[in-house]
């Protein structure tokens, strides 16, 4: 070949034309692979659980965790094929293979050399994407942390009483359970059920948009869940003492009281909502109060407030023969996770004040109320909180607010209760029950006396309003029911009127 | 739960759409540049002239400067012109 002559410029050109069509046939060959995979179809099934085992939730986990690789991997494949089925064609076979064969030869070099930068550009592209995917759920999840963390959210199960930092979530297409709604692997903002319903990540924003359900037993939770204050009062004392009626009574007075105060009030379940019907009609009537029965009822929840501002309210009822049984006792989960506890004391079995009482000329209202072989609450007292300690339960983190019921019924058999946690404690200590208040006072964190008038809230002699005790327990829990929201609402949902 | 949509399923999230499109639109992206950065005209070099760009390359290589079909045009030889017999002498720079 000599430089310069035309021998030299045919070959070169034939050369080059043969390098030329071998670039163009790999770039479609590519191109054509990147189509069909990245234009179609998954190449396999998107929301299976991961195999280490570790997703739980049915969703389709974000596309930077395994999809990205998956359709790397297919479009690979398809071109290789494609590659592989050309030498197949007729225009590969004798007499033109003589020209498409070296075609061929150079349109492989550079499919490699063309798959080879299409996976640094998915290495570049997909590094900056998880950067930012990580960034994006951290933000949503730190925000999750700090919320829970400075409102002392939780979420609490009416049911089984299970406390947990979130419930689990149902998708509004499918009705699967999402146990773990925070950001994470399967999104960072939303992500896909495998429906394909697009939920919402973090349980700030899931909390409000979607069903909430226990992480345990599955029952439905309440709207809000985890994000509302929720503040837990089981209520424990002697059979009769006053247990039921004081919880129907105050939260009627509170719901009333945070009407008054520009708070939105009501109880957000269908169950706490009859059964408050029920028993608000008659303390309104000024009927006795029906005896709690042996079978365990979910929470009374009252709601008050709404958004971030609100609260839940929950009171655990029993009956009050279960806290002498050792195997009624056994299910009575919430005292554990409780923050106040609200022991209930019958003035009338009162060692002091019964003595009193019953040195009085009998009155239909003495015998009512007047027991005939009464229980020093001393010992109701004891089993329940000594229970409590054998069982781990930290105390010594728990409130108690000791509540002497019937204060009207005092007052109509001439006997005033003091005023003031401190005079009530005096006069308590004075009238048999040092052993309750000593031991009150080392083993709980806090505790306050009341004297409550468990009547409507509206005509319960002052200073015995029955809401006492729960206001105690949501301003220990950081809700001042007095501080009104900056932006009064009506109640959308108010306690509905019992029916006189 | 490990609920699994069937191999090859019709359904593919919003998400998915997305960040393939990203995927594959920064893999052309890339090329544009490769294609600009080789001194061509980005994506008119790389999808329809990789065959001249080949020729040219390797005719620089092997030291031919240009194809003759490439070389310009030679200009016409001029026309004589024929000396004006009415000039001057004065008239001669």
């Amino acid at each position: 070949v000599t430089h310069g002559s035309t021998t030299a410029h045919v070959v070169v050109d034939i050369i080059g034309g043969v390098v030329g069509l071998g670039v163009l046939t790999a770039l479609c060959l590519l191109f054509f692979s990147l189509i069909s995979v990245y234009g179609g179809r998954l190449s396999v099934a998107g929301p299976a659980p991961d195999r280490g085992g570790g997703q739980k939730d049915p969703a389709w986990p974000s596309y930077l965790r395994r999809q990205h690789k998956l359709d790397f991997a297919a479009a690979c494949r398809s071109s290789i094929r494609l590659y592989d089925k050309a030498f197949k064609r007729w225009w590969a076979k004798f007499p033109l293979f003589i020209i498409t064969w070296p075609v061929l030869a150079c349109a492989g070099i550079f499919l490699s050399a063309l798959i080879a930068v299409f996976y640094l550009t998915q290495l570049a592209v997909w590094i900056v994407a998880d950067v930012s995917y990580w960034l994006t759920a951290g933000a949503v999840r730190l925000a999750d942390t700090t919320y829970a963390q400075v409102r002392r959210a939780q979420a609490s199960c009416p049911v089984c009483y299970e406390v947990m930092d979130r419930p689990a979530y149902k998708c509004v297409g499918c009705g699967a359970l999402h146990r773990d709604i925070r950001a994470g692997r399967l999104g960072s903002v939303y992500r896909a059920c495998a429906c394909g319903r697009r939920l919402p990540c973090g349980v700030l924003r899931a909390a409000w948009q979607l069903d909430a359900a226990c992480q345990r037993c599955g029952a439905r939770m309440h709207r809000g869940a985890a994000v509302l204050r929720d503040v837990r009062v089981p209520v424990f004392g002697e059979p009769q003492a006053g247990k039921t009626r004081l919880i129907y009574a105050g939260f009627y007075d509170i719901a009333g009281r945070a009407n008054a105060h520009g708070w939105e009030a009501c109880f957000p379940d269908e169950s706490s909502q009859a059964r408050a019907d029920s028993g608000i009609r008659q303390i309104i009537s000024g009927q006795r109060t029906a005896q709690t029965g042996w079978p365990l009822e979910p929470a009374l929840t009252c709601q008050i407030g709404r958004g971030t501002k609100g609260a839940l309210l929950h009171a655990f009822d029993a009956a009050g023969d279960r806290f002498r049984r050792a195997d009624g006792h056994d299910e009575l989960r919430y005292f554990e996770d409780g923050h106040t506890l609200v022991f209930v004391v019958d003035p009338f079995t009162v060692p002091g004040l019964r003595r009193v009482i019953a040195a009085q000329p009998r009155t239909d209202l003495i015998n009512e109320y007047l027991p005939a072989h009464p229980r020093n609450p001393d010992d109701a007292y004891g089993e329940v909180v000594s229970r409590l300690l054998s069982s781990g339960t930290r105390t010594r983190e728990q409130r108690l607010a000791v509540v002497v019921s019937r204060a009207d019924v005092l007052l109509a058999t001439g006997i005033t209760p003091p005023n003031g946690s401190e005079r009530i404690r005096g006069w308590l200590y004075d009238n048999g029950l040092h052993n309750v208040v000593l031991a009150a006072g080392r083993e709980f964190k806090d505790v306050r006396y009341f004297a409550v008038a468990s009547v409507d809230g509206t005509q319960a002699p002052q200073p015995y309003a029955p809401a006492a005790p729960f206001i105690w327990a949501l301003s220990t829990r950081g809700f001042n029911l007095l501080d009104a929201p900056a932006d009064p609402v009506q109640a959308a949902v108010p306690v509905k009127e019992p029916v006189a | 739960m490990t609920t699994s949509a069937p191999r090859g399923t019709r359904f593919v999230p919003l998400s998915y759409r997305l960040y393939r499109a990203a995927f594959a639109l920064a893999f052309v992206l890339v090329l544009m540049l490769v294609g600009l950065g080789s001194g061509g005209y980005g994506p008119v070099k790389v999808l329809g002239g990789p065959t001249g760009t080949a020729v040219a390359w390797a005719e620089k290589q092997m030291g031919i400067t240009a194809h003759p079909a490439h070389r310009p045009a030679k200009r016409p030889a001029k026309t004589p012109v024929k000396r004006a017999a009415h000039r001057t002498k004065g008239s001669r720079p």
